[in-house]
């Protein structure tokens, strides 16, 4: 792997070998670029976290020092050591769409090595275009196949239906991916693990330190323009728990999946919310792009004869795993009652105007009409 | 009915004799030193609780004695201050055992009524949080039961209660949807018996997860992975290939997805070919070959299906067509006028619904989740939690290879009241069905009814 190619894989094993040679471990890692000339990483570090919160293009820094090797080492430090979880998301989202733009021009060889030696995937490809040329139209297109196993460490975190183990031509533990999900499965690989990764950082000298605070000072200004707005709580407190989960990740600036988006804004605007205030919801999300949100609220609010678009039911939100009490994450007791998130707010909202929290009721006055 | 001390003792001391005689039935899980134990005792403890509450006059009375104790049967009131605010509780989790000697004595010492383990590993298997346990993987684990499958001999052999304590009513089959015939009370009790049928019914749902699903299509070697029956209302699949112990909650949903036909996008499976709607050949990998025959299947037991689609008439009036066009490969389903792709991509979608196998989704993607050990007492029946191999499960009868206990018979009453206690098999015998009663029954079969609450020893 060249120079600049390790630069552009922080999670190559070549890159991250290359800046342990240099700094063995956090102590040494600031204490290196705190010394003499290599502070220039941290000027390119501040600016590679103040690229991904400003959601523009990650710069690769490459004057051909080995220091380079440090600059996103020391971009997850400051971003460690602020410990906001919207910034860490906003670098984690930056970070990987970079990767993945990288792998695009990269060979074959090279990305299904990365696999192998980053992350112990078991990737093979499926033939040449002549040999697959055999195969029906609908397999041609799949360049490799992947593990189930290493296939479902990502790709239920894309949600969208194709994603879904049950919608791939799974063969023997195989699923058959095309090159451009397999460079996405990479860089939402590389997400994940600034996502779930944490640094026990410990007190900074002087020149990261003013680094650390001018992103602090940055990320509070950005926060403030983009705060949602709030829903009353008696509001929010009927939502189901699968809105209100999509509420809570929305409001925190957490990347929403494309289905989970339309579901909250059209359940959002069924229950009465105004365009101006469904649009705060998303201010905070990673790729809010002001224009485009607008026009997409806009046509969920007024589907022919303006109607709007009924939010998806319960069974399609447990299809999307968008439904927690399916997923055993949350409970309510009203959910086996109900099969839409409406009828959930419904009944929740007049129990809230009422000040009724016992909800034994449900079993003598209510169907059963699913069960988890 | 509640089951007495009496039965309770005697069932405990049955219990212990069976794991003081038969150390080596049980199995020790790999790792038995990273598992978290579960264990559900037969007698129940008690805590009253104690507070300090102001009356209406303002001043402070004292409610509750604070002292806790054991009971073999359930109580409701502190047996010492009549209080009704007790905690009453049979489940202990958060035990570990350093080696499998330690389980056994254990287990010979106390008896309990039914034993659990993580499908996890974890560091620390005894902390009381699951965040303190520092989970480090888990096992792949899949619960078939009985009770999910929907079988209709539940009519014949489940029997329910009205709950509203003035009406009392009780009744055959599953409770009635649309409230008490007598009363209208929507809440219910119901005693779940289970039958050759239903356990049938179980085991061709184990061996289609197994054999379609987890080792065709997920190719997962058969080497790895352990079967069992759970000694009552089904089966359970582990599968303890090391690859599958770290997938998360998220992958393990995928898994349970692909298993029950869930999230099926069939618009890729019916498509336009030309002009002419089209399903996927069956040499597809995955469950786009799968549809043809999960279409078959769906057309074949159309008249139980509840849907009021256009197309269902249709499908109806020309099932044979459909089936016979189907059938073929690659197959056609021009053979049915009037049925447009999108309606034939609505069939696909109900079709594998129907088709995939039902398993008790919540137990395969709780990574926490804890599950039956093999070789246990089941305290629910007194039959064995048995392991069985793959060529073993096609001939394996749970009335007959699960039976503990072979010595002795036993002088029962029964009290099968107006809805009886339903016909039973054990061994090559059948039982019942009993009203209330007096009988003499072989110790398997006695045990049983004990377990099941519906027999005191006379």
């Amino acid at each position: 792997m060249s120079m600049s190619q390790q630069l552009k894989y922080p999670f190559s094993v070549g890159t991250r070998k290359a800046a342990q040679k240099l700094a063995r471990d956090l102590r040494r890692l600031i204490s290196f670029v705190e010394s003499g000339t290599n502070t220039y990483i941290i000027e390119a570090a501040e600016k590679r976290v103040l690229a991904a919160l400003d959601q523009s293009e990650i710069p690769l820094v490459h004057t051909g020092e080995p220091g380079d090797m440090l600059i996103y080492p020391t971009a997850r430090l400051i971003v460690e050591k602020i410990g906001d979880p919207r910034l860490r998301e906003y670098q984690a989202e930056a970070e990987s769409k970079a990767v993945n733009k990288h792998l695009g021009k990269e060979k074959e060889d090279f990305v299904t090595n990365l696999c192998q030696s980053a992350f112990g995937w078991h990737v093979e490809s499926t033939g040449t275009i002549r040999e697959r040329a055999k195969l029906p139209i609908q397999l041609r297109t799949f360049e490799f196949k992947l593990r189930y196993e290493d296939f479902l460490e990502v790709a239920p975190e894309f949600h969208q239906s194709p994603w879904k183990l049950i919608n791939r031509y799974v063969d023997k533990g195989w699923v058959p991916v095309q090159r451009l999900e397999l460079n996405r499965l990479v860089s939402g690989k590389f997400k994940l693990l600034i996502l779930h990764s944490t640094l026990d950082v410990p007190t900074l000298p002087q020149r990261l330190t003013e680094a650390v605070q001018r992103v602090e000072t940055d990320l509070r200004g950005k926060i403030r323009t983009t705060k949602p707005v709030k829903i009353t709580g008696g509001v929010v407190s009927a939502f189901p728990p699968c809105i209100s989960n999509m509420h809570d990740d929305a409001t925190q600036g957490k990347n929403l999946s494309h289905e989970a988006r339309f579901a909250l804004a059209s359940f959002l605007l069924k229950i009465g919310m105004s365009q101006e205030e469904v649009l705060g919801v998303f201010k905070a999300a990673p790729d809010f792009v002001r224009g485009l949100a607008e026009y997409q609220v806009k046509h969920i609010a007024s589907k022919a004869a303006g109607e709007g678009y009924t939010p998806p039911g319960c069974s399609k939100l447990q299809g999307n795993s968008l439904c927690p009490v399916y997923l055993g994450t949350a409970k309510d007791p009203l959910c086996k009652y109900v099969q839409h998130p409406l009828a959930f707010y419904q009944t929740r909202a007049w129990e809230v105007s009422k000040g009724i929290d016992n909800h034994s009721w449900y079993a003598t006055k209510k169907r059963k009409r699913q069960s988890f | 009915m509640p089951r007495r001390a009496q039965e309770t003792k005697f069932l405990q001391l049955t219990f212990q004799d069976h794991y003081r005689s038969n150390p080596e039935n049980i199995d020790i899980p790999a790792k038995v030193h990273a598992r978290e134990f579960g264990m559900e005792s037969w007698a129940y403890t008690w805590r009253c609780i104690e507070r300090n509450e102001r009356n209406e006059s303002g001043s402070t009375i004292r409610k509750g004695c604070g002292r806790s104790g054991n009971s073999f049967i359930r109580i409701s009131k502190c047996p010492n201050c009549g209080s009704s605010d007790i905690h009453v509780n049979n489940w202990t989790r958060h035990h570990g055992f350093r080696t499998g000697e330690a389980l056994v004595k254990e287990l010979a010492m106390s008896a309990p009524h039914s034993v659990y383990h993580s499908a996890a590993f974890y560091k620390v298997p005894v902390a009381r949080h699951m965040d303190e346990k520092e989970w480090q993987g888990a096992e792949l684990v899949f619960d078939i039961d009985a009770d999910h499958l929907n079988s209709p001999c539940a009519d014949e052999h489940d029997t329910w209660r009205c709950n509203n304590p003035e009406c009392d009513e009780t009744g055959s089959g599953r409770s009635p949807t649309t409230g008490c015939p007598k009363c209208k009370g929507m809440s219910f009790s119901s005693r779940k018996w289970i039958c050759d049928k239903c356990l049938d019914d179980a085991k061709k749902t184990l061996l289609k997860v197994y054999d379609d699903f987890l080792v065709h299509d997920l190719g997962i070697n058969p080497e790895l992975i352990q079967l069992n029956y759970s000694g009552h209302r089904g089966y359970h699949i582990r599968v303890r290939d090391p690859k599958v112990y770290k997938l998360g909650s998220n992958a393990r949903v995928e898994i349970v997805h692909f298993i029950t036909g869930m999230g099926f996008d069939s618009t890729k499976a019916v498509i336009i070919d030309g002009s002419i709607p089209r399903v996927s050949p069956r040499s597809f990998p995955g469950w786009a070959g799968k549809t043809a025959h999960a279409m078959v299947e769906f057309i074949k037991n159309i008249d139980t299906y509840l849907g009021t689609e256009q197309w269902v008439k249709r499908l109806k009036k020309n099932r044979t067509a459909a089936i016979k066009g189907l059938q073929r490969e690659p197959p056609i389903i021009t053979t049915v006028p009037g049925i447009g792709v999108k309606s034939w991509q609505e069939i696909a979608a109900k079709s594998t619904m129907a088709f995939g196998g039902e398993i008790d989704v919540p137990v395969t993607h709780d990574i926490h989740r804890i599950i039956r050990l093999i070789g246990s007492l089941n305290g629910k029946t007194g039959f064995l939690v048995s392991e069985l191999t793959r060529d073993e499960t096609d001939d394996f009868d749970p009335f007959g290879d699960a039976l503990a206990f072979d010595e002795g018979a036993l002088k029962l009453r029964v009290t099968g009241g107006q809805v009886k206690v339903p016909r039973f098999r054990i061994g090559d015998d059948a039982y019942g069905p009993y009203g209330d009663e007096v009988v003499e029954l072989p110790m398997s079969a006695a045990v049983f009814l004990l377990c099941k609450g519906v027999a005191t020893i006379e």
